[in-house]
C-alpha cells in the first residue's frame, strides 16, 4: 500500500467502533486512535481500515523478542508495542554501543517495523529516552553511561510509567519534566498526594528510573549462568565453518566455567541467522562438566539439525544449568595398568544420543511388592549424586539378602497362565503360557508376600483390595524356571473371589 | 666453591619423573599397599601403559570347560552366545534366557577376575567396576525387565548396572559400539536380534582397542556373526538337586558347545561340556549328573541326592 494512503486499525466497542492505531499519513492528516470511524470517514473519505488483531500483533511482538536474542539472553516484550533487552557484556561484539543500536534499528527498518530505540543504565530511564527521548529524525537516544540522571532531566513526567491521574496531579502541581522532581524534597512530595501509595508509586518510580531502586524483570527465557557468544562479519555458511567456532566458543565457556569451579549442567547453542531466524541445539550431562572436548562431542551430535540457511551471523553458547565442580584429581594409581574411567561422560554422550529415558539405573525403593521394590530412573539424573568419589560416599548396600531368589528378568505386566494345581495351597503341575504348555519337574514355595496392609485401612467395602500372593519357583521339562503367583486364596477373608495365577519374572 | 661441588651440582638436581616415581612408591607405601618390586622400578617411559587387560583373559573357572579355549576368554575381543531354538526358526523366552544366563555369569567371572588383578592396588578409591546392558525395547517387552535383586541373586552389582533400552536394534550396536570404546566399564552385555558382519566387526574392532570385553547374545536361530572370538551355544539343563530341599530348583547347569574359538578352531569339533554354576564360589563346575531324570525319581531315592551330593 502506498504510503500515502490514511489507513487506520479499528475495533468496535462500547460506543460504536473506534481507531485503535493509524499510520503516518492519516495522523498527518489529523485522525487520532480514539475517534470514531464514522467521524473519522466522515472528515476524509479516503481513509482505509482494517480490523486489529491485538492477539497476532502479540505474536508477532513474541516473534521480534525471539529474534532480539541475537543481542543477548535477557530480554521481554514490553506493554503492548515494546521489548526492552538488556545488552550488558554484548556490546563489544558488535563494536560498541553505537553500532549495536544502529544494527538494530537498521534491522527492525528492513523487517518493515517503524522502531525507536533508548539505551541507558537503567529499564526506566531506557523506557524513557525510548518513548520520549528520541529526536525527531533519529532512531535512537543514549544515555552514556552514569549520566542518566542529566539525560532524562527534560523529558516528561509520562516518561515515568504512570498512570493517568497521578500524571495529572503532577502537572497540577506543576512538575512537568522529570528534573523537577529531584530538587524536591520527598515527604513533601508525599504530603500532595491524597494517599501514601501514590506518593510511593511515583517515587519508586523515580528512583527505579535513577537506579537508586532494584527493578525485577523476568526475561523471556531463563537466563544462563554463563554466556559467551561471538558475531561474524561474514556469515557461516559451511559445517567445517560451524563446527570450529562451536569449540572456540566451548573453549571459552570452559575457561570461564572452570575460572568459577562451576561445571555446566545443560548447554544450549543458539545461533542467529542473517535473514533474522533462530535456532538452538541443547546437551545436558550427568556431572558439571568443564571440559571443552567433552561438550563438543555433546553438541556435535546434533549439529545435522542445524541448517545454516543464509548463514549464521551470531552463535552463542549458554550454560543454562551448573553445578559446583570440586576441583578432582585423576585416579592416581601405578605406571602398570591405566584405571578404567568414570562412566558420567558416556552416559552422557548416550542419553544425548538416543533420549534421557534410555539409559537408566536401578534404585531400591522401600517396598515390599516385587514390582514396586525398585524404580528405573535416568542415569542422568542418579549419577551425578555419586559421581563425587573424592569425597566419599557412604552408599548403603542394596536391601536384599544374597539370596534372594528374586527372578533376573521381571515382566512390566505379570500375563496369566493356566495352572493345574492342587487346591488350597499346592504347587503348580503344569502350566500354559504363550500358548506352550509346560509340565513343572520341581517347585519351590509358597512365599507369601501379602499386600501392604496400610493401603487398604481406609478402602469402602466395594474398592477394590489387593490380595495376597503366594510365589512359587518352579521349573519345567526342559530346565527354565519360573516364578509364578497365585493371586489370591482359597481360605479366610480373601475367598471371596477365585485366587488366579501369573507369571511375574523369569530366572536367567 | 669447591670445585669438585660444582661439578657434583648438576647430577644432584633428580630428573623429574624420577622424583614422581619416588613419591608414587612413597604414598602407595604409607596407604599400606605396597607395590610390586616391578612397578616401582619400572622405567618413567611405561607412562603410555597398555590399557587394564589387554593382555588378560578371564577363565570360566571349571577346567574341563577351560581346555576348550587355549588361553581363556580374551578381554579384548567380542564374545557371542547363543541359545538353542527350540522351534524352527523360532524361539521361546526359555531360549533366550539360556544364552542371557550364561553372558550374565560370564560378566560375573569377569568383574572377579578384573578384582583379583586389581587386588593388589585396590583401596578405597578405586571405584567399582561399571557393567553396561544394552537391548533394543521389544526384547524387553517379551522377556521382562532386568531387576536388581535378581541380578544381584546371580553376583552382578546393581548399583554399578547401566541399563540402555533403544528404541531400534540398530541403535543398540551403536551404543554397544560406543560403550566399548569409552573405556569406562568392566564388560558390555549386549542382546539383539542379529548382528550382521559389519556391526559385528566395528564391535570387535573397539573392544580390541580398549580391551573391554563385549558379550553379545543373539537370537537362537539366527545367522551367527563371523568375527567374533569364540562362539558358545547354550542349552539349560535339569538343575541339580538341592541336598536339603530335593523338591527345589538347584543349582543352574548348562551345556556348553564351543562353536567357534578364533584361537584354535578344532574346538567346535569337541563335545558339549555339561556345566554348573556354584553360587557360593562364583564359578562353573563340572555337573557330575547329566541324565535328564523322569520326574518320579525325582526327590524319592537317595540314589539321585547320593549323586547330587558328591559334586558338593
Amino acid at each position: 500500500m502506498p504510503s500515502q494512503q490514511p489507513f487506520a486499525l479499528i475495533e468496535s466497542g462500547a460506543h460504536g467502533v473506534a481507531i485503535v492505531a493509524v499510520n503516518e499519513a492519516a495522523a498527518h492528516l489529523g485522525i487520532e486512535a480514539g475517534t470514531s470511524l464514522t467521524d473519522a470517514r466522515a472528515a476524509h473519505p479516503t481513509l482505509l481500515s482494517r480490523p486489529a488483531e491485538p492477539e497476532k500483533d502479540r505474536i508477532a511482538l513474541l516473534k521480534l523478542a525471539r529474534w532480539a536474542g541475537r543481542y543477548g539472553p535477557n530480554r521481554h516484550i514490553d506493554g503492548s508495542d515494546g521489548l526492552w533487552i538488556d545488552i550488558t557484556g554484548v556490546a563489544h561484539l558488535f563494536g560498541g554501543e553505537e553500532n549495536l543500536l544502529d544494527d538494530m534499528t537498521q534491522h527492525l527498518m528492513s523487517f518493515g517495523v517503524a522502531v525507536q530505540a533508548g539505551l541507558a543504565d537503567t529499564l526506566g530511564a531506557a523506557h524513557a529516552l525510548a518513548r520520549f527521548g528520541c529526536p525527531p529524525d533519529a532512531a535512537w537516544a543514549m544515555a552514556p553511561a552514569g549520566e542518566t540522571r542529566e539525560a532524562i532531566r527534560f523529558l516528561p513526567v509520562e516518561a515515568l510509567r504512570l498512570d493517568a491521574p497521578r500524571i495529572l496531579l503532577l502537572k497540577r502541581l506543576g512538575l512537568r519534566h522529570i528534573g523537577q522532581l529531584y530538587d524536591i524534597p520527598r515527604d513533601s512530595l508525599a504530603r500532595r498526594f491524597r494517599s501514601s501509595d501514590a506518593a510511593a508509586a511515583v517515587l519508586v518510580r523515580l528512583d527505579q528510573a535513577l537506579g537508586m531502586a532494584e527493578e525485577p524483570r523476568r526475561p523471556m527465557q531463563p537466563p544462563p549462568v554463563l554466556s559467551v557468544a561471538r558475531a561474524f562479519a561474514e556469515p557461516l555458511i559451511s559445517s567445517e565453518a560451524l563446527e570450529a567456532f562451536t569449540h572456540e566458543l566451548a573453549g571459552d565457556l570452559a575457561a570461564a566455567l572452570a575460572a568459577k569451579d562451576l561445571g555446566a549442567r545443560v548447554l544450549r547453542l543458539t545461533f542467529y541467522r542473517a535473514d533474522g531466524t533462530s535456532g538452538t541445539i541443547a546437551a545436558a550431562m550427568s556431572t558439571p562438566c568443564h571440559d571443552a572436548d567433552h561438550m563438543m562431542a555433546l553438541l556435535s551430535e546434533k549439529f545435522s539439525n542445524i541448517e545454516a540457511g543464509f548463514g549464521i551471523d551470531i552463535l552463542r553458547l549458554d550454560a543454562v544449568r551448573a553445578g559446583k565442580r570440586e576441583a578432582s584429581q585423576k585416579g592416581f594409581t601405578g605406571p602398570q595398568g591405566a584405571a578404567l574411567r568414570d562412566p558420567s561422560e558416556l552416559v552422557d554422550r548416550l542419553a544425548n544420543r538416543f533420549g534421557r529415558e534410555a539409559i537408566t539405573v536401578l534404585q531400591p525403593q522401600g517396598s515390599h511388592i516385587p514390582e514396586r521394590a525398585e524404580i528405573r530412573l535416568p542415569a542422568l539424573d542418579v549419577l551425578e549424586a555419586q559421581s563425587s568419589s573424592r569425597v566419599a560416599r557412604y552408599a548403603p548396600p542394596w536391601p536384599y539378602p544374597k539370596r534372594a531368589l528374586r527372578p533376573a528378568f521381571m515382566l512390566s505386566r505379570p500375563e496369566p497362565i493356566a495352572v493345574t494345581a492342587g487346591v488350597p495351597d499346592g504347587s503348580p503341575a503344569s502350566f500354559i503360557w504363550r500358548r506352550v504348555e509346560r509340565r513343572v519337574v520341581r517347585a519351590q514355595g509358597p512365599e507369601r508376600i501379602a499386600p501392604e496392609w496400610w493401603r487398604t485401612l481406609y478402602l469402602d467395602a466395594d474398592q477394590k483390595r489387593p490380595r495376597t500372593r503366594d510365589y512359587y519357583r518352579i521349573e519345567d521339562q526342559q530346565g527354565a524356571v519360573y516364578w509364578v503367583f497365585r493371586h489370591g486364596l482359597y481360605e479366610g477373608e480373601e475367598a471371596t473371589e477365585r485366587p488366579s495365577w501369573f507369571l511375574h519374572g523369569l530366572f536367567a | 666453591m669447591d670445585p669438585r661441588l660444582s661439578t657434583a651440582l648438576p647430577t644432584l638436581l633428580p630428573d623429574k619423573d624420577a622424583v614422581i616415581e619416588s613419591l608414587r612408591s612413597r604414598i602407595l607405601h604409607i596407604e599400606k599397599h605396597a607395590p610390586r618390586r616391578g612397578a616401582v622400578a619400572s622405567s618413567p617411559d611405561s607412562a603410555a601403559s597398555p590399557p587394564l587387560g589387554r593382555r588378560f583373559t578371564w577363565a570360566l573357572g571349571c577346567p574341563a570347560a577351560d581346555d576348550l579355549l587355549p588361553r581363556g576368554l580374551e578381554t579384548n575381543s567380542l564374545h557371542e552366545v547363543k541359545g538353542q531354538p527350540s522351534a524352527e526358526r523360532g524361539a521361546s523366552a526359555a531360549d533366550w534366557m539360556a544364552g542371557i544366563g550364561f553372558a550374565a555369569r560370564l560378566a560375573v567371572r569377569r568383574i572377579d577376575a578384573l578384582a583379583a588383578q586389581q587386588g593388589a592396588h585396590a583401596s578405597a578409591s578405586t571405584a567399582r567396576p561399571w557393567v553396561l546392558w544394552c537391548w533394543p525395547r521389544q526384547l524387553s517387552a517379551e522377556l521382562g525387565s532386568p531387576s536388581a535383586a535378581g541380578l544381584a541373586s546371580l553376583g552382578l552389582d546393581p548399583s554399578r548396572l547401566i541399563i540402555v533400552e533403544t528404541a531400534r536394534a540398530g541403535d543398540a550396536l551403536n551404543a554397544i559400539e560406543e560403550s566399548l570404546r569409552a573405556q569406562s566399564l568392566a564388560v558390555v552385555i549386549g542382546i539383539t536380534e542379529e548382528a550382521e558382519l559389519t556391526p559385528a566387526r566395528r564391535l570387535s574392532l573397539a573392544a580390541g582397542e580398549t580391551a573391554t570385553p563385549c558379550l553379545l547374545v543373539t537370537h537362537p536361530a539366527a545367522e551367527s556373526a563371523a568375527a567374533t572370538a569364540t562362539r558358545w551355544r547354550v542349552k539349560r539343563l535339569a538343575s541339580a538337586a538341592q541336598p536339603f530341599e530335593p523338591r527345589a530348583p538347584g543349582a543352574s547347569r548348562f551345556s556348553l558347545a564351543l562353536e567357534r574359538c578364533r584361537a584354535r578352531p578344532e574346538s567346535s569339533a569337541r563335545p558339549p561340556v555339561f556345566v554348573e554354576w556354584n553360587d557360593e564360589t562364583r564359578r562353573f563346575d563340572l555337573a557330575a549328573v547329566v541324565a535328564d531324570l523322569p520326574a518320579e525319581s525325582r526327590g524319592a531315592g537317595g540314589g539321585a541326592v547320593a549323586a547330587a551330593v558328591r559334586t558338593y
